[in-house]
């Protein structure tokens, strides 16, 4: 698996990289947030669970003994 | 009795098959699955968060990897500069892959640790006639797997969903930052092309091209040095920005490769950094790109008096107390291989913008010769022209000169070429070059005014353009008079005299020409 590398950030690099590089990140957390939130708000998630659960049920219904 | 045993542990095993299948497998490797989708979006997430919160090394488009260094020929392409490119251009595609890369390294490494944990089951005839390498356990993990899969479903579920959700978040990774991306390169470009375009109009309008005075090429890009001194560790003449313009390497401002951040334009750059010319690396005086620069070009034979006349006229310019200080900034004393044209700079301050004025003073014997005052790439983008005519090389003044008394001729010298040929010689050849002399003004110094005046022929010369002008006419030099005056747009006619009790009279040519071009003095 992969951590954070010791050596990282003792080159120092224009300030302007790290707030380009802070807004790439926040604006990609974003996304990953709103399309959460759209599959919450929308029901989508709320399908999947039901989905799984009634999978579950399917399979308790059908196990002979 | 062996075959009832085998076949009780197949129903148990088969018990055991739809048991696991139907009560573990299937209702927990759906939520396995959903758990891994999560994982994987956290686990993308987290290498996000690793590389561009600079806490893991990704690599990097360093400022000498685009340097390439002075070279012969070499273009404007802006990449060429040491120093670091905006975030924009490239590096972003470097942080992204290297997610990327982390993210599917982990991802990998999670099925391969899987895979590894499922034990090697040996069928009796393996038992039997084992491999003497031992490679079987490969062969047998698909057997073990496909009869695990009750159980194995539930971790496979986990990483499917893991696999598929790290894909997920790396599709709204990439196009965030390609978003992202787009959205600074078009805000960037509308940047440049305002910056650009206000400082071609600041070009225009305040005429800051600088002129080198060593080679006399008009830098419209200027090489801008960078203040900190660049160590040998940097690579060589690192320090030289060619391209200091709004651009890859920075809109507003540009950070060199030692750090130091430059502005990203020629007006801010010119009133902070030194500058050379592009073409010969000669130093340009501070404020080249930023001050106003007017050129003016002295022409005249040999011996006409155009040296002293610009050195009395810079000393008194710079002796004055007007409202402007006027300093004289530099003078390269002529230029061995252009044809020594000596340049006088000077920085006139009025407000807080300087106004360079550089006078070009080249050979006589130079400037008469068509092939040679080509040279002098310096009339062809000069506010104005100084023509200086000796009053002595006049034919009939001449005479009276060669017949005067001893204490009268004081041994000057007089030019010998024809006046005419000495101002025909130069214009012609500039209008040739397609210069539009029609545009600029032109003064017309008529040296050693004060010997003629006590000459005859001199009796009706007065100190104003006017009666100059009449009397070159009066003189025969029509020809002369009226060329200039069809030539440019305008001619006024100076007397230039040794002994004169005005001091601002040395310098009225000069005063008259920066006049028109808006520097009072």
């Amino acid at each position: 698996m992969s951590e954070p590398d010791d050596d990282a950030g003792s080159e120092p690099l224009p300030p302007a990289y790290l707030a380009a590089r802070l807004l790439v990140l926040v604006v990609f957390v974003g996304l990953a947030t709103a399309v959460v939130a759209l599959a919450v708000a929308t029901g989508a998630a709320a399908d999947l669970f039901d989905g799984l659960r009634s999978v579950d049920q399917w399979a308790e219904d059908v196990w002979p003994f | 009795m062996q075959g009832a045993l085998f076949a009780l542990a197949f129903i148990a095993f088969c018990v055991l098959y739809l048991f696991l299948t139907f009560l573990i497998a299937i209702p927990y490797t759906g939520w396995a699955f959903v758990f891994g989708l999560a994982a994987g979006l956290l686990l993308v997430t987290f290498h996000a968060w690793l590389v561009l919160a600079s806490h893991a090394s990704s690599p990097l488009q360093r400022p000498a990897d685009g340097y390439l260094g002075p070279r012969p020929g070499q273009s404007r392409r802006d990449l060429h500069d040491f120093a670091w490119p905006q975030y924009f251009v490239h590096q972003v595609w470097l942080d992204l892959f290297a997610i990327m890369n982390r993210a599917n390294g982990d991802t990998l490494w999670l099925w391969r640790a899987a895979w590894r944990r499922i034990p090697p089951l040996r069928l009796p005839h393996q038992l039997v006639y084992r491999s003497r390498d031992g490679g079987a356990d490969h062969v047998d993990r698909p057997l073990v797997a496909l009869l695990g899969l009750p159980v194995l479903a539930i971790p496979g579920g986990f990483l499917v969903g893991l696999t598929l959700g790290g894909l997920f978040a790396l599709v709204l990774l990439l196009a965030g930052g390609a978003f992202v991306t787009a959205f600074a390169w078009a805000l960037g470009w509308l940047a440049i092309a305002v910056q650009r375009a206000a400082e071609r109009w600041w070009r225009w309008a305040k005429r800051s091209t600088p002129c080198c005075a060593h080679c006399f090429f008009p830098a419209e890009l200027p090489v801008y040095q960078c203040p900190n001194e660049h160590d040998a560790t940097l690579p060589r003449q690192s320090d030289r920005h060619r391209d200091l313009r709004p651009g890859r390497l920075g809109v507003v401002y540009r950070r060199c490769g030692c750090d130091t951040r430059l502005p990203a334009s020629r007006i801010r750059a010119g009133r902070t950094l030194r500058a050379r010319c592009p073409k010969c690396d000669a130093p340009l005086p501070d404020g080249a790109g930023w001050a106003t620069e007017l050129r003016i070009g002295v022409f005249g034979a040999a011996g006409a008096g155009k040296t002293r006349l610009v050195e009395a006229a810079v000393r008194d310019l710079t002796m004055s107390k007007g409202g402007a200080t006027v300093d004289h900034v530099t003078g390269n004393g002529g230029t061995p291989g252009v044809g020594s044209a000596r340049a006088t700079t000077l920085r006139i301050k009025r407000w807080r913008r300087p106004t360079l004025v550089h006078i070009f003073d080249a050979p006589g014997a130079a400037l008469v010769d068509p092939a040679r005052n080509s040279r002098y790439h310096y009339f062809d983008v000069a506010a104005g022209l100084l023509f200086v005519l000796d009053a002595c090389s006049i034919t009939q003044v001449r005479a009276q000169h060669a017949t005067a008394p001893g204490h009268l001729t004081t041994g000057d010298r007089i030019a010998s070429h024809d006046p005419e040929d000495s101002y025909q010689a130069l214009v012609t050849a500039l209008q040739r070059r397609g210069v539009e002399t029609g545009g600029q003004r032109l003064a017309f110094v008529l040296t050693k005014g004060d010997l003629v005046a006590m000459l005859p022929a001199g009796q009706d010369l007065e100190p104003n353009s006017r009666s100059i002008r009449d009397w070159l006419r009066a003189q025969g030099l029509d020809n002369l008079v009226l060329s200039a005056e069809r030539d440019f747009r305008t001619v006024r006619y100076f007397l230039g005299r040794a002994a004169t009790t005005d001091e601002s009279e040395v310098a009225a040519p000069l005063r008259w020409l920066l006049a028109r071009e808006g520097v009072a003095l």
